[in-house]
């Protein structure tokens, strides 16, 4: 019986890591200069559509995207595919109002932007966010 | 040459404004885009040009594919000079209300931020009535093919030399905007076999949005003031040389000044694959005799995958005041030439569609798209001579391929 209920339990732990690694992580991250803590979801997503254009302390924002995690991140955030995101941001763009974020090759290189910019905000997977940035919002994927 | 003028002073002007104001300005940043559509159409109605507005000289005919109404290019400089500062100078090239494809400013203006939810623009500008009408020439951001006719194809003087500021605020879990602008329009008319530059108008318009996770709403009224609109005063000397009392009335009645007026409701619904859009419009004219309407569009769209069907349907109905009159039998053309002023932009026109998107790769969409369209009169649609088309019945089939760059 014991040997029954190691066994559920080890069972039970690789199903949990697996569901939480399939699940995954992004987190939204600044830098730690800017005078953010956190952001809620409508915050974040008015940043990253272009509708706000400074960072919820006043400093102006510098919007980047993570090119592997685009989709996900925006699947995430407001449930829409990449060519939605794509005809939205053609729309603005084209009609003056405002241009898309920078697009980052990998999460190393926004990292670093990040980390270098005090206006910067971009998204990385949870898992890679080190001391040199801060997470401020996270969303599963 | 002006329109190079105009583009270089404002890019001179950001900088140096830009500078006094003590902003960074040693690291701008330029980027050049773009969008374009290559669009076909093709109709099997004797005698009729389709046209998507009211501006271009030309269109879809009959038995032909055609690539006049739909097909542009697009080209757009940006330079940014500071998080505050930045100038916009876009160049498009379609069919205009000459025939010709000679490229025109349709953007060219200087941005300033001065705070947080403050935007003021200055320059050449868009008038702002219909969800995303300031961007409907982009094909790729649209779902269709092209903008509802009905609502965007009567809007010609959507462009302005002026000023618009827009306010924005948190409201709720959306973004509440206000937008003010004005100036001196923009943009012209291809009408009864003519092309129409207004001389001398000014805009003045306001809107009001609010946008949610899933849900814009929005509100917005424009107003075009004309002066110098001597369209009629042919009819206006001969209706004062007839020696009744109704025709000296009708004559009295013919202004060289006139408003066209639009208002407009929308929202939008967007939550995951579904798309929704309802447009409904209010429109005044003016000028003698006077006209008023409304318009209305409706489209729903599913996104699968790469691949986005949608249906529309949109309407419009546009109609003078009256002002009837009767004249001796022996000044027949003059009553005839009256009557065709008084109906010359009576509007019955309605389409259905039905299409799909297929999205097959980054920043190209390719669309097919079917339309019919019944109209009893329509500006829109012109015969072969120009005139506006008449109890017209016709299915148009396109296949347009959309790009940015």
């Amino acid at each position: 019986m014991l040997v029954f209920n190691r066994y559920a339990l080890a069972f039970w732990l690789a199903l949990s890591c697996a569901c939480a690694w399939a699940a995954g992580g992004l987190a939204v991250i600044v830098n730690p200069g800017s005078g953010v803590d956190s952001l809620s979801r409508e915050e974040v997503s008015h940043l990253f559509l272009g509708r706000v254009k400074f960072l919820p302390s006043g400093v102006a924002a510098v919007v980047i995207d993570t090119g592997p995690m685009r989709e996900s991140f925006y699947r995430a955030l407001v449930d829409r595919g990449i060519a939605e995101i794509n005809a939205y941001w053609a729309r603005l763009r084209f009609s003056g109002r405002t241009t898309p974020p920078q697009v980052m090759e990998n999460a190393a290189q926004v990292i670093d932007r990040v980390a270098r910019e005090r206006g910067a905000i971009g998204y990385v997977d949870s898992a890679l966010v080190d001391r040199r940035v801060k997470a401020v919002f996270e969303l599963e994927y | 040459m002006k329109r190079f003028l105009l583009a270089t002073g404002l890019l001179g002007l950001a900088v140096s404004t830009a500078v006094a104001a003590g902003e960074p300005v040693d690291a701008p940043t330029w980027r050049i885009g773009g969008y374009g559509t290559l669009g076909a159409g093709y109709h099997r109605s004797d005698g009729v040009t389709y046209r998507r507005d009211l501006e271009q000289a030309g269109g879809i005919e009959s038995r032909k594919i055609g690539f006049r109404a739909d097909t542009r290019l697009g080209v757009q400089l940006v330079g940014t000079f500071s998080p505050r500062w930045s100038a916009t100078v876009q160049g498009l090239s379609r069919l205009n209300n000459e025939g010709s494809w000679e490229p025109s400013l349709a953007w060219g203006f200087v941005r300033y931020s001065p705070r947080e939810g403050m935007d003021i623009r200055v320059g050449r500008l868009g008038v702002d009535i219909y969800p995303d009408g300031d961007s409907r020439h982009v094909g790729y951001a649209n779902t269709g093919a092209r903008s509802p006719v009905e609502l965007f194809g009567m809007v010609t003087q959507d462009r302005f030399d002026g000023i618009d500021v827009a306010l924005h605020q948190p409201m709720g879990d959306g973004l509440a905007s206000f937008k003010l602008y004005g100036g001196r329009s923009r943009g012209d008319f291809f009408l009864y076999n003519q092309s129409i530059t207004p001389a001398d108008s000014q805009t003045v318009g306001a809107t009001l949005e609010w946008a949610g996770e899933a849900l814009t709403l929005r509100a917005a009224w424009v107003d075009i003031y004309g002066k110098g609109d001597y369209s009629l005063q042919t009819v206006q000397r001969a209706l004062l040389s007839v020696p009744l009392p109704e025709a000296q009335l009708r004559a009295s009645q013919i202004k060289t000044a006139h408003h066209l007026t639009f208002a407009a409701i929308s929202a939008q619904y967007e939550n995951g694959p579904f798309s929704l859009q309802t447009i409904f419009g209010w429109e005044r004219f003016s000028q003698f005799p006077s006209y008023e309407g409304w318009g209305a569009n409706v489209v729903a769209a599913y996104r699968m995958g790469a691949w986005k069907p949608y249906v529309s349907y949109g309407r419009v109905s546009f109609d003078s005041g009256g002002r009837s009159l009767t004249l001796p039998g022996s000044l027949a053309a003059l009553q005839s030439a009256y009557q065709t002023v008084v109906d010359r932009l009576n509007m019955h026109q309605r389409s259905v569609g039905i299409g799909v998107r297929y999205d097959f790769a980054p920043d190209y969409a390719l669309k097919l798209q079917a339309d019919h369209v019944k109209a009893s009169d329509s500006a829109l649609l012109i015969d072969a001579t120009g005139m506006p088309a008449r109890d017209v019945s016709l299915t148009l089939y396109s296949v347009v391929l959309d790009f940015v760059f």
